[in-house]
């Protein structure tokens, strides 16, 4: 899996004007018709959700469970494999890089956006937003390139940090940093749009009472703004770490260009699962380490859920 | 807005917001990929399936000869990537049929692999999915094929050898006698290494070999009789990076370390370096004299008029052995259930005189010698001094050592991830020894094995 894309933008603007219409009119459509509408939108998604989400993850535990070797086995296996913890290592380096730098950046970034003038943000926003559009390996391939001192446009940077040839620049120490930029490259755009949704949603009544009582655009942004979009920004850490944990195609496409150089086969947790069960048909391993991946995620995110009182109604 | 609508309509956002996290959080973390089953189960009858051959694209000049010269043949030709570089294709795909069945007419009869130690990969646990081809194949054509060590496992025959790989010396002839002139090329590890110093010395920016692509251990250990892969036994492992023929080459290559081209051939670095143009000398296998010199060609060599091979040096104990890089493999599927078809298809596509002597259409030395010699004279012009690279091709191929063995894990991939950083990151060669014998040893056990040393 690649590190998570973004999902549609809330358009929470949109529908604070629709509501404030709605309730000016106070139109109602036929609940009947709401409530049919209503269950066959959520039907389309249950349909999916059971068939590529719940049955993958009913078989896997299935699979880690199933073992001739006694209870448990295919999880004992998988953590005296020598390869789990180093893929583990791997990717909890990738992940603190990541995340520290792109809720920095995406927060500080959005919260510049909103503060600029409406039609420059509009343009900046779409220009972040761009390289997101990339699907995954797509991006990566951009990114060979871009790492290539012989092919890069930015090869006197690469040059400068004393990077002649492909093979320094992707050195193992490297390639947590690496995997962390393409990540940020790809994702940070639509969480900037995602997030400066969140902020049209503040209400304008809150910012110009904010300024009469005499707040600079600072305060404003780091006392009014950031805490009302608190929860957007807890939202990206649940997604991006269940994503970030899963990393899989980045380092894949990447070792396969370097014509196996560097990169191992199991280099984060989710291509060793790969690995095992693609390589060594040990599928019931391999499924052990994809719950374990699962368990990882949830336990993280309702962390966060809990800490970052996501769910909290006001 | 009165405070009961605004109230209403925060809850509503709430709800939704909630939802909204509820849905995406539950797609990402439930995403964590399991492939699920498929269908097996043939109804028809076997026979009136196609046989269904896997190839690569260097094999699409046999393809053609074959349909040539089977008309009407039911064969069902699928190209494919040939597992090269050790893609894995194959054990993934076998990994994937093994669980769904192997259904006749879709799964594949007859296989052609790049990589020249993976039968003792897929004809042993936890695949068993290479058929014993002595039933279907007489003795007196296999035992013809050379290299057959690496299908030879366990009394079994696993496949047959398409090329034979093995490594030469190969020489610019022209950089030579500018650089060395009235010298002969090296013919001991020793002499090799000390050319390499001089050149260092004397003309830096020129190389004697690359080093740090994921088959130098293929050159350098394998052709010094190094025992860090050598199966003494049914999954029994020799792993020794202390043996002196071990220590003694790590030692040769890091005297001149700077000798040495980090450029692997296939890189854009190669090219836009015109590395292949720097290469005093290089081993390398048959195969490479055609690969990576020609001039004008993507590989930007000196052209392959200028290059002449030579006998691999003579390795640290004085025993006449070279390593191989590759030579590809014909196997047949256990689960076939055309077994005699699909072994006299893998015989004739590895013996046919019309394919394995023109080396047009077979790049590297036939395995099977009685084509050798046709495709050697083929060979006439390519090179500088053709007899005497015939000669040095035919000395080679007879002198693979034997103690390299077919293994389920990738040498390759184990030396490119341990040896290559290592040296980028300012190591030698010896030093990064024990880290690539012990991540050897660390495959071999989690893959079954019991390891000596």
């Amino acid at each position: 899996m690649s590190v998570p894309s973004v999902p549609a933008v809330p358009g929470v603007r949109t529908r604070a004007r629709r509501g404030s219409r709605a309730a000016g009119r106070r139109e109602q459509p036929p609940a009947g018709v709401s409530r049919t509408a209503g269950y066959f939108f959520v039907a389309l998604y249950v349909v999916l959700l059971l068939a590529l989400g719940i049955a993958p993850v009913v078989y896997a535990i299935y699979l880690a469970l199933s073992s001739s070797g006694g209870f448990g086995a295919n999880f004992s296996d998988a953590f005296n494999d020598y390869r789990f913890l180093p893929a583990f290592e791997h990717v909890l380096e990738f992940i603190a890089l990541w995340l520290v730098s792109q809720t920095i950046l995406v927060v500080a970034l959005v919260l510049m956006l909103h503060s600029l003038a409406r039609r420059v943000g509009a343009v900046f926003r779409f220009l972040f937003y761009i390289p997101g559009a990339l699907a995954g390996a797509a991006s990566v391939i951009v990114w060979l390139f871009m790492l290539d001192p012989t092919a890069s446009p930015f090869a006197f940077i690469l040059h400068w940090l004393g990077y002649a040839q492909f093979d320094n620049t992707i050195a193992p120490g490297n390639l947590p940093a690496i995997f962390a930029i393409m990540a940020f490259w790809t994702g940070a755009g639509g969480w900037i749009v995602v997030m400066y949704g969140a902020l049209n949603n503040i209400p304008h009544e809150l910012l110009e009472a904010a300024e009469i009582d005499g707040s600079n655009a600072f305060q404003t942004a780091f006392r009014i703004k950031l805490p009302l979009i608190r929860k957007w920004v807890v939202y990206m850490l649940v997604l991006a770490f269940a994503g970030g944990t899963q990393l899989f195609v980045e380092p894949t496409v990447l070792g396969s260009a370097a014509l196996g150089v560097g990169i191992s086969k199991y280099w984060s947790p989710n291509q060793l699962g790969w690995f095992l069960a693609s390589q060594y048909d040990e599928f019931n391993e391999a499924a052990a380490i994809s719950i374990v991946l699962l368990a990882f995620g949830l336990i993280v995110a309702a962390i966060l859920v809990w800490r970052g009182r996501l769910f909290e109604v006001e | 807005m009165s405070s009961s609508i605004r109230m209403t309509l925060r809850r509503t956002r709430q709800r939704g917001l909630r939802s909204a996290l509820i849905t995406c959080a539950a797609l990402a973390i439930a995403g964590a990929t399991v492939a699920t089953t498929g269908v097996a189960a043939a109804s028809a009858k076997a026979s009136s399936k196609p046989l269904v051959v896997w190839y690569d694209a260097a094999r699409a000049a046999f393809v053609k000869e074959y349909k040539a010269t089977h008309p009407g043949a039911n064969v069902k030709w699928v190209l494919y990537d040939g597992d090269g570089n050790g893609s894995g294709t194959l054990q993934s795909k076998f990994a994937l049929y093994n669980r769904v069945g192997w259904t006749p007419g879709v799964a594949p009869d007859v296989v052609f692999d790049e990589e020249n130690y993976e039968a003792g990969w897929l004809g042993e646990p936890p695949f068993n999915d290479l058929l014993n081809l002595k039933p279907y194949i007489a003795k007196s054509v296999w035992s013809k094929d050379e290299g057959l060590g690496d299908c030879l496992i366990n009394g079994k025959l696993l496949c047959l050898r398409n090329d034979n790989a093995a490594n030469v010396l190969w020489v610019n002839t022209t950089l030579w006698n500018q650089f060395f002139p009235g010298q002969q090329p090296p013919t001991t590890w020793a002499q090799y290494a000390a050319d390499g110093q001089a050149l260092v010395k004397n003309h830096p920016g020129y190389y004697i070999g690359e080093f740090g692509q994921p088959w130098d251990a293929e050159t350098y250990l394998w052709g010094n009789e190094c025992p860090i892969n050598e199966a003494v036994g049914n999954r029994v492992l020799l792993d020794n990076p202390n043996s002196s023929n071990c220590t003694t080459i790590a030692g040769l290559i890091d005297s001149a370390l700077g000798a040495f081209t980090t450029n692997g051939p296939f890189t854009t670095s190669w090219v836009n370096d015109k590395t292949a143009q720097h290469m005093v000398m290089d081993i390398g296998a048959i195969w490479q004299g055609t690969a990576i010199y020609p001039s004008g060609s993507s590989s930007n060599g000196p052209g392959t008029n200028v290059i002449e091979a030579y006998p691999p040096p003579l390795a640290t104990n004085g025993a006449h052995v070279t390593g191989s890089i590759g030579g590809g493999l014909w196997m047949v599927s256990s689960h076939t259930k055309q077994p005699k078809a699909a072994a006299a298809l893998m015989e004739y596509m590895d013996t046919s005189p019309k394919i394995q002597e023109s080396s047009s259409i077979e790049e590297g030395l036939p395995a099977y010698a009685p084509d050798q010699g046709g495709w050697l004279s083929s060979l006439n012009g390519v090179f500088a001094n053709p007899s005497a690279t015939e000669a040095a091709i035919k000395q080679a191929a007879a002198e693979i050592w034997p103690g390299w063995s077919p293994v389920p894990w990738s040498v390759e991939s184990i030396f490119g991830n341990t040896v290559t950083p290592s040296l980028i990151s300012g190591g030698t060669f010896a030093s990064a020894l024990t880290t690539l014998a012990g991540n050897i040893k660390s495959a071999a056990q989690s893959a079954g094995w019991q390891v000596k040393s």
